[in-house]
């Protein structure tokens, strides 16, 4: 904002000082040649200046107090910091949310179910093994708590404090905080498990150019092709990777302000984690949509197994994978207890 | 009503750091904070100032109007108070603060930011006046006895001064006649003097 601001009164002195000189030069160039003009420094004008980092952004002077940006005796990006975050942030933020909200709830009014195409076959494969289903759930409990304690940090002044009273919100902001803070480093530990675990099958495959080209089968006839994960899934998981890792990241660096000891960088980064977690919640409003409408999809992360029917119209190409290794079970058997072949079938589901 | 204002005469500064001591000392104020400090300009060379800042008990405040829990207030004085039993210390007020006043103890889940801790104009907080828990949490109440912050008070050459924004005026401004057209007149007649052999 002052870099613009100082380019266009550079433009401007650019484009109205050379007419005057112009028009002063013919009657005293002489005179102008003869006295070369002395730069007179206004010291209180140069101390001021210093002060409010106008000709050297960061000018810090000499302190003995040893906080952070101590030595700056005007922090100058504040009022612009706080103005985006309450006219522009949080407003936008808000409505975004409502939108997304408000999408994913005419989409379950116009689709509110997808029934496994040709009903449940009574036989499944194994989906997900317990290791990948509780990281998965951690990840995503985690990711809900932080989103709602988060929320009430980011709108509660203006949507909670006004009927619940100061003392009141005061209260609820100080427990969200400290669950928040709390479920902060819970969530980016499993997310860095998740990607451990997951990554090999995000991986993009031909497949998925065709996949993505048919938008997952809304045009063209019958479900287009797709491995272990459809593009649709895959792309999922690199948002919430990469959204993620900006969360963990900023949060952990407010977190241990202490530690970064640089006010300019902790204000990006609470933008940074601002607009990060609204895009993710959004993605996870979509994503939990997508898991409850689709019928036979949330059972994989619950039991770890999906309908063979299932399989077959979504992950065409991971059923018939699984079908010629002889992975498919009886639904009726018992679920094998101890974990014994959960392993297998999940990795040989790989690629 | 009075509008209390501090003011920082420029002039008269010596970094003896004696504001922040004697504001530490009123206060108790924990380790690792400092609710005032004096930062110096162009330190050992010419043109030195130093100025000595905390929080300036802004009429518009900017931390009341970005903390997410709404903790400071105004009192009748123009004092900008907040309360600690609201504070969640998430930071904000210091990102907005045109001063880097608020400070932060180390606290919290991780041993990270506490409650804010700010200058309240030797004014105590919200709590009733001279009692423990307000002395526990803010430190002390001069105000209440009639008195100025102590910080001012203690200043050795009367370049902070404290109180009534009308008298802190006058006195200032009595000060820039008897000195002469600028605050900054002494070095002006530097730069007169120097003015041929450039700055």
């Amino acid at each position: 904002m002052r870099a613009l601001l100082l380019l266009l009164s550079l433009l401007l002195s650019g484009a109205l000082l050379p007419p005057l000189a112009q028009a002063e030069e013919p009657r005293n160039a002489a005179a102008f040649e003869r006295e070369k003009p002395a730069t007179v420094v206004n010291p209180a004008a140069e101390l001021w200046n210093k002060v409010r980092q106008r000709e050297q952004p960061g000018f810090a002077g000499s302190t003995q107090v040893g906080q952070m940006n101590a030595g700056e005796l005007v922090n100058p990006d504040g009022e612009e910091w706080r103005l985006f975050r309450r006219d522009e942030l949080i407003p936008t933020g808000g409505w975004l949310l409502l939108a997304a909200f408000g999408a994913v709830l005419l989409l379950a009014l116009i689709r509110p179910s997808v029934p496994i195409p040709g009903g449940e076959s009574g036989q499944r494969l194994r989906r997900f093994d317990a290791m990948r289903r509780v990281t998965h759930w951690v990840m995503a409990i985690s990711m809900l708590v932080l989103a709602l304690t988060g929320l009430v940090i980011f709108t509660g002044r203006y949507l909670l404090l006004p009927w619940m009273g100061k003392q009141a919100f005061g209260t609820l902001a100080a427990l969200s905080q400290q669950i928040h803070e709390l479920s902060g480093p819970v969530f980016a530990a499993s997310l860095l498990v998740f990607f451990l675990l997951f990554v090999a099958r995000n991986l993009p495959a031909a497949v998925d150019f065709k996949w993505l080209f048919r938008l997952g089968g809304l045009i063209g006839e019958g479900h287009p092709p797709a491995g272990f994960f459809n593009a649709g899934e895959k792309i999922l998981f690199w948002i919430v990777v990469l959204l993620g890792v900006a969360l963990s990241v900023s949060g952990l660096a407010m977190l241990f302000a202490h530690l970064v000891q640089d006010r300019a960088l902790l204000q990006l980064l609470v933008i940074v984690h601002a607009i990060s977690a609204l895009l993710m919640t959004a993605t996870v409003f979509g994503h939990i949509y997508m898991a409850l409408s689709v019928r036979g999809t949330l059972r994989a992360m619950r039991d770890g197994y999906v309908d063979a029917n299932w399989a077959r119209s979504h992950h065409p190409l991971w059923f018939d994978e699984q079908a010629e290794r002889g992975a498919l079970e009886d639904d009726r058997a018992p679920a094998p207890g101890g974990g014994e072949g959960e392993g297998d079938a999940a990795r040989a589901g790989g690629h | 009503m009075a509008r209390m204002k501090f003011y920082c005469d420029a002039e008269r500064c010596i970094e003896c750091n004696g504001c922040v001591t004697a504001c530490k000392n009123e206060n108790e104020v924990p380790w690792g904070v400092n609710r005032r400090r004096v930062v110096t300009i162009n330190d050992g060379e010419s043109g030195e100032r130093s100025l000595s800042v905390a929080c300036m008990h802004c009429s518009d405040a900017p931390c009341a109007t970005v903390c997410p829990v709404d903790c400071f207030y105004t009192t009748e004085d123009g004092v900008v108070l907040h309360d600690k039993d609201i504070c969640i210390g998430c930071g904000y007020c210091f990102y907005a603060c045109p001063f880097g006043a608020p400070q932060f103890p180390q606290d919290g889940a991780f041993g990270t930011r506490g409650k804010m801790d700010k200058c309240t104009f030797c004014n105590g907080g919200p709590e009733e006046n001279h009692g423990a828990a307000e002395a526990q949490k803010y430190g002390s109440n001069r105000l209440a006895e009639g008195k100025l912050p102590a910080c001012a008070e203690m200043c050795a050459t009367k370049a902070l001064l404290a109180g009534d924004a009308d008298m802190i005026a006058d006195v200032y401004r009595t000060r820039v006649v008897r000195r002469g057209a600028s605050a900054m007149q002494r070095g002006v007649s530097i730069q007169k003097q120097t003015l041929g052999s450039g700055s």
